[in-house]
């Protein structure tokens, strides 16, 4: 399996739908909502930036398409995306990365601005 | 199916084809999600900026996958020892040879490790892109013979038998350039790669 740190820096929109991911098993539409919501409305994807995005993640081997849907979902035309082992590390690592940023630039700027 | 979901799925096209093949339908029932959120007006000003923003995009990615980066560079390599090993016979411009010669070598040691990639792992596409360039080039040729054919009908000297081997060669080329074309239609195509996909 490939190191966690090989993915870093993820993209973007990458980033928000892993994390959108790990709210659980989400259908296309379900991501596009859940970044929007978590970014709090500042990314609104689009379709093709999301399945783009999914391709991408699916490719890499960071996200996975279930074969079956859900039972809480009656609605069979919607595809199911979760995220694999690797792609909670990668999300997890490119979280740490963010984290070890917003660190710096804190303890940079805020004695200045404060 | 609503009329503004039937122009989304009329816009999917742009796409390139592998990508509109396997998420067209999740492209459009995302649009119409969007569109039953956020009505009309909202759900086409985000598709909007998606489309124009996607649509080059995956079109880019498309013509420049890894592959068609190391055949163009296999074929720059090739021409530029074909252009020395020709200038160094011929006897023009020898320091020319060399350089074409330098670059080749440059170029083949700089980008090495895509190169042998491209040994261990051959591209199956190969054929058709090979077919591809050779009708590119006898469309070249067609042009090039056209324009040629036009100047010099006129002009005496290429009257006779000149012209005659002049047709022949015109149209052995377009001949050529047919055949080529056929036979990249009739090479099949690579299937996509498939998504993953796991038990729920």
């Amino acid at each position: 399996m490939e190191s966690p740190d090989s993915f870093l820096p993820l993209a973007p929109a990458q980033f928000h739908v892993l994390v959108a991911l790990t709210d659980g098993d989400l259908h296309g539409y379900a991501i596009m909502q859940a970044v929007e919501e978590s970014s709090g409305g500042v990314v609104k994807m689009g379709p093709a930036t999301l399945y783009g995005t999914l391709k991408r993640l699916v490719d890499a081997g960071l996200a996975e398409e279930l074969a079956r849907r859900p039972a809480r979902d009656d609605d069979q035309r919607r595809r199911y995306y979760r995220l694999t082992a690797l792609g909670q590390k990668v999300c997890l690592a490119e979280a740490d990365r963010l984290a070890a940023l917003v660190r710096v630039t804190r303890s940079n700027l805020r004695p200045r601005l404060s | 199916m609503t009329g503004h979901a039937r122009t989304y799925r009329a816009l999917v096209r742009l796409y390139p084809s592998g990508f509109r093949r396997e998420y067209r339908d999740d492209l459009v029932q995302a649009f119409c999600d969007l569109l039953a959120r956020d009505g009309a007006a909202r759900a086409w000003g985000r598709t909007a900026v998606d489309l124009s923003v996607t649509v080059p995009r995956y079109r880019l990615e498309t013509i420049m996958t890894s592959a068609t980066t190391t055949f163009a560079l296999q074929l720059t390599i090739a021409a530029l020892t074909l252009g020395a090993v020709l200038s160094y016979l011929t006897g023009v411009y020898p320091g020319v040879a060399l350089l074409l010669l330098v670059l080749a070598i440059a170029i083949a040691v700089s980008q090495r490790s895509r190169l042998a990639r491209a040994v261990r792992e051959p591209d199956p596409d190969r054929r058709r892109r090979l077919l591809r360039l050779a009708a590119s080039l006898f469309g070249l040729c067609i042009v090039g013979s056209a324009a040629m054919f036009v100047e010099l009908s006129g002009d005496e000297q290429w009257h006779g038998g000149k012209l005659v081997a002049y047709n022949a060669f015109f149209f052995a080329t377009l001949l050529g350039a047919v055949g080529t074309l056929v036979a990249g239609l009739r090479t099949p195509r690579q299937p996509m790669t498939p998504g993953r996909t796991v038990a729920a």
